[in-house]
């Protein structure tokens, strides 16, 4: 590596790029926006790296306001971009994270990816069956349904779960899906599982999509686009709010 | 096509390059000068001489320990906004074709033998998704696909990141980025596809 002095490699601009980035990852984390992003496992390591380039920036800017104008050591290196555009990139994308709210996935996402109806993931990679099923959550019942499929083993269980409203295309109009995302690592890999709900007849427009709910009930058979299904026959629909973690683990 | 290259630096960036000694494995060392050194020279206290050319290597031990520190950080920091603007331009690209790309027509591009790895190979390089999550995105297409696509999908996917692309430029010169792509790509569909034909 071959060092020497020269001009500033690193100006201004480039610390106001890196501190923005810092003060994105803590404004997240202080939101509580970040677990629309990412799993909770990230949470240390995001925290702090948010500390870190923050604190780095303070110290940074510091010295150069304390001895402005002394050469700043240049190390060599490959350049793919030019020094400005880094410069632009970082601190354009840190700005527009700080301006735009991150939303989690709604239905219309969890209709386009097409595993809602086929439920043809979700291999846990833990399993523990919760016994009582009424505090079973929509995971816990996809996965239930995944390592033992046959749905007439679970008709006439109770059942209390909570998630959004998703509405299939030419789906009848006493039924419709109540769904949850399932993330492994961030929401780039998010995949939404749900459980289909019956309700009064022409009784599911009156919920419409991406509201979440809580669907007391018990659970029937039925056929969805000819296959045997298990489905939540809705005793009590109540709506809540929307909650703060909208992902499942 | 399988042999070995003694001096690396061909494959790489030549900044990169500069950096790296010809033998691998070899440390880089002092730069050793003719038996004779001419040039020019600095004086430094202690009647100590040092010849201009070394100056790069020297300079290290010219510089106060907090001159160092100072040295470790400006140059993350640049390495950051170097790599950070590489990353966010491979990752627009990546999410780009991934929303871009309808899945369907990728699926859609059939289920025979040979086919599906074609698929399932450029599905792998269209969702760059992380490594760990890829047996979760596979499994979805258990169903659906032969047994030699997914594992082309389990195999290629983690190797090739359309994100990562740009960060491999940055070392590598674009043609051995190319190859390296080019023959994962091609050893796995070769082997998948004896797979899917004679397993």
């Amino acid at each position: 590596m071959s060092v020497g002095y020269g001009a500033d490699p690193m100006n201004g601009l480039d610390l106001l790029a890196v501190g923005a980035w810092g003060v994105l990852l803590l404004k997240y984390w202080v939101t509580g926006q970040l677990a629309v992003l990412i799993h909770p496992n990230y949470f240390p390591l995001t925290v702090g790296a948010g500390f870190l380039l923050v604190g780095v920036t303070a110290w940074q800017g510091w010295v150069r306001w304390r001895e402005p104008g002394r050469p700043q050591p240049v190390t060599a290196g490959g350049q793919l971009l030019p020094r400005s555009w880094g410069r632009l990139l970082l601190l354009g994308t840190a700005v527009v994270g700080l301006v735009v709210t991150p939303r989690p996935f709604n239905s219309h996402i969890a209709l386009d990816s097409g595993e809602l109806i086929n439920m043809t993931r979700l291999l846990p990679q833990r399993f523990q069956p919760v016994s009582r099923p009424e505090e079973r959550s929509l995971v816990d019942w996809v996965r239930l349904l995944n390592a033992y499929p046959e749905p007439d083993a679970y008709q006439g269980q109770r059942a209390k779960v909570q998630g959004f409203v998703v509405h299939p295309p030419g789906s009848p109009a006493h039924r419709f899906f109540i769904a949850r995302f399932v993330v492994t690592c961030c929401a780039a890999d998010a995949y939404p599982v749900g459980l289909p709900v019956e309700v009064a007849a022409g009784a599911a427009k009156t919920y419409p999509a991406d509201t979440w709910l809580e669907v007391r009930g018990r659970m029937i058979t039925g056929e969805i686009a000819g296959q045997r299904r298990l489905i939540l026959k809705a005793e009590q629909v109540t709506r809540i709010p929307p909650p703060a973690n909208p992902y499942l683990y | 096509m399988f042999s070995v290259q003694k001096d690396w630096r061909p494959f790489v960036q030549p900044a990169v390059a500069q950096m790296l000694s010809p033998v691998a494995g070899q440390r880089l060392r002092e730069p050793v000068l003719a038996g004779v050194p001419t040039g020019n020279f600095l004086a430094l206290t202690g009647g100590k001489t040092l010849p201009l050319e070394t100056m790069g290597w020297h300079g290290f031990r010219l510089l106060s320990r907090r001159g160092r520190w100072q040295m470790v950080w400006v140059s993350a920091l640049t390495e950051l906004r170097e790599l950070g603007g590489v990353l966010i331009l491979g990752t627009a690209v990546a999410a780009a074709i991934q929303v871009l790309t309808p899945r369907e027509v990728i699926l859609g591009l059939g289920q025979g033998p040979v086919t599906s790895v074609v698929a399932m190979l450029l599905l792998g390089t269209v969702v760059s998704i992380c490594s760990t999550v890829d047996a979760f995105f596979a499994l979805s297409f258990a169903g659906s696909f032969t047994a030699g696509a997914l594992l082309a999908f389990l195999v290629f996917g983690p190797m090739v990141d359309l994100k990562g692309v740009s960060l491999l430029l940055t070392v590598f010169r674009p043609r051995a980025v190319i190859y390296l792509f080019l023959l994962a790509g091609l050893l796995t569909f070769v082997l998948t596809l004896a797979m899917n034909l004679y397993l």
